[in-house]
């Protein structure tokens, strides 16, 4: 995808300079602008000195709503590791002595770099310049280059456009405009040459697409995704690569050394699509994500830990952070509400896209599903049903509420599966009800702690037997 | 002036719902914190009557004698009827005690279990702890 746009795209504010040529006779001259983009530290081979090797690290640099260059830091390894560590993406650094050279002319400079409209790139070299944080008092100005769009506001791919088009679209680059939906936690991964890389998956979200991956590979990337709100912000995201993933079977976008990120940019389209994310529930989606990892089996024999409800709830403080955790605990079961509403016992859901089908309805409502854009309120879908209900857990210390139980666990509880049990007239589930309703039970738990993209708690039940009354007294330590 | 007395409130007690194994006495005793804290309690006490109608005809009645009291009994047989007692037997009774203190109104009735039997003292002495850490707890806070 080319740079289409023109520079008449921006309404530039009378407060900023109209863009001028480089001052090239100033003896000391210093740059300030924000970093919108950098990369990790490398090192070539010296053509001067054969056997030895150069560091750099490249960033590119912002300090007019229209101006943006390609910097590139030079020096000793120790010297480069240390400029790398000063500043990320969105600081403010002041450059003092930058040498700037001319851009070659065929491109072949921003093949691996962010385009940029300079005719220029700044060269720092550990001798002759400085780079530093910028100290000054204008910082806000320079704060506010992240938002201001480098591409006309219109030239991006929905999601939908990009799943629509599919394969044609392998390998294309193109800018994405969404809002953030949940950031992924990083993950170290070592490639085939030893090197040491940073993965982090964030899902975006638009009006045509609730989760839409968006991989991150590099440790500056991931360190700015670590500061996005889910649902709040909204990015565009210029430059990024699309591919069809065998393994998913779906696309996915990734960002790349040319990727640029512009956080909640000011225009018409940003804030129609932050009004649409502040509607969105995707709660739902997440308790199906969780799913997908509960589906991973846990050996209840390593499970030997013991709380009561009181030591359980202090667990799930909000003050703590992310993380999981088991335990036993010997409690009784005040809410098991079987015999009442099935839509509260069991989940129907689509058995293409797992997403559970909505109340008296027999159509997916999942605009993602495969079965695509055929969707609408009269298609019925094929769906099967799973045991899906919240338990309440009482013992002498307190009550804890919302304990969700699913699948393989309640059908292990009750002795049948869902189809069964849909069929089971009220008597016989009463009779089940009362086989743990107000009984001591032991319960296998698992607590999911909150993270920054997601609030709740999430207390889920891998097993529910009728306690022992001798073993349950264990609890009462 | 409103943040101040934030800072310096005590810790907010636990008042979800609890469930108690006591005696009849212990009971009574704990329920007048009812208003406080929700209670439901776990009551092992001896058959004590015959079993019979309520006065409104909806449920059943009888009485219970534990070493030291005993209490009259209501079960409503709303999902499942009252199961086969035999008087002398020593029952699980879970339920709450009415406001005047005079009725156990229990929601589920069987006969104890043998194992439940060895350890009905240790729950009860489990329960008098927490009851009485937390009952700490909110006359600290209503001061």
């Amino acid at each position: 995808m080319a740079w289409s746009a023109n520079f008449d795209d921006f309404n530039i504010d009378d407060n900023w300079p109209s863009p001028a040529q480089p001052q090239l006779d100033f003896y000391v001259q210093v740059i300030i602008g924000v970093v919108l983009a950098k990369e990790e530290p490398r090192a070539i081979p010296s053509k001067k000195n054969p056997g030895t090797e150069l560091y750099l690290v490249s960033f590119t640099l912002r300090d007019s709503p229209v101006d943006f260059i390609n910097a590139t830091c030079w020096g000793n390894e120790l010297h480069i590791q240390q400029v790398a560590e000063l500043f990320h993406i969105g600081d403010i650094v002041e450059i003092c002595n930058a040498q700037i050279a001319s851009k070659p002319s065929d491109g072949s400079d921003e093949r691996f770099r962010p385009w940029t409209p300079s005719l220029y790139q700044l060269n720092i070299s550990e001798n002759h310049s400085t780079v530093k944080l910028y100290g000054g008092w204008s910082v806000d100005k320079y704060y506010s280059l992240q938002s201001i769009p480098i591409k006309a506001s219109n030239d991006f791919y929905t999601l939908g456009d990009i799943i629509a088009n599919g394969q044609n679209l392998h390998n294309a680059v193109v800018n994405l405009l969404a809002v953030v939906r949940s950031v992924g936690s990083p993950k170290d991964i070592v490639t085939k040459n030893k090197k040491h890389l940073k993965r982090c998956e964030v899902k975006l979200l638009d009006e045509t697409c609730l989760s839409f991956p968006l991989v991150l590979w590099s440790i500056e990337q991931v360190i700015l995704a670590q500061s996005w709100t889910t649902q709040d912000q909204v990015i565009f995201v210029a430059d990024a690569r699309v591919n069809y993933d065998d393994y998913k079977k779906c696309m996915v976008a990734t960002a790349t050394s040319k990727t640029i990120f512009i956080l909640n940019p000011d225009t018409r389209e940003a804030h129609s699509l932050y009004t649409f994310a502040q509607s969105v529930d995707t709660s739902e989606d997440d308790l199906k994500e969780m799913l997908d990892v509960a589906n991973s089996e846990i050996d209840l024999n390593t499970i030997t830990n013991v709380y009561n409800l009181e030591q359980l709830k202090a667990k799930v403080e909000p003050t703590n952070e992310g993380g999981t955790d088991l335990g036993i605990t010997y409690a009784y079961v005040t809410n098991f509400d079987i015999d009442g509403e099935t839509e509260k016992v069991i989940a129907r859901r689509c058995t293409k896209c797992r997403m559970r089908l909505e109340k008296n309805k027999l159509s997916c409502s999942n605009q993602n599903c495969p079965l695509g854009f055929l969707n609408d309120d009269t298609m019925e879908v094929d769906y099967d049903m799973q045991f899906d209900m919240g338990l309440t857990l009482s013992d002498c210390t307190g009550s804890m509420h919302y304990c969700r139980a699913y699948g393989s666990v309640v059908e292990k509880m009750l002795g049948c599966t869902a189809d069964e049990f849909q069929k089971y007239d009220d008597k016989k589930k009463t009779q089940l009800k009362w086989k743990f309703l107000l009984e001591k039970c032991k319960l296998y738990i698992k607590v999911t702690l909150p993270r920054f993209d997601r609030p709740n708690t999430l207390t889920r039940i891998l097993d529910c037997q009728v306690a022992n009354p001798q073993e349950a007294l264990v609890n009462q330590r | 002036e409103a943040v101040d007395t934030k800072l310096y409130k005590p810790v907010q007690p636990d008042t979800s719902l609890k469930i108690l194994t006591a005696t009849i006495e212990g009971m009574k005793h704990w329920s007048q914190y009812k208003k406080d804290i929700p209670l439901i309690f776990e009551i092992y006490a001896h058959l004590d009557s015959a079993i019979s109608s309520t006065p409104d005809n909806l449920g059943k009645t009888f009485e219970m004698k534990d070493c030291k009291q005993r209490i009259l009994c209501t079960f409503y047989e709303i999902d499942r009827p009252l199961p086969r007692l035999i008087r002398g037997q020593l029952l699980r009774c879970v339920g709450s005690l009415n406001n005047d203190g005079t009725t156990f109104k229990c929601v589920s009735v069987r006969p104890a279990l043998d194992l439940e039997k060895k350890v009905i003292q240790q729950n009860i002495a489990a329960a008098d702890r927490s009851m009485r850490k937390i009952v700490a707890q909110i006359k600290k806070s209503q001061l």
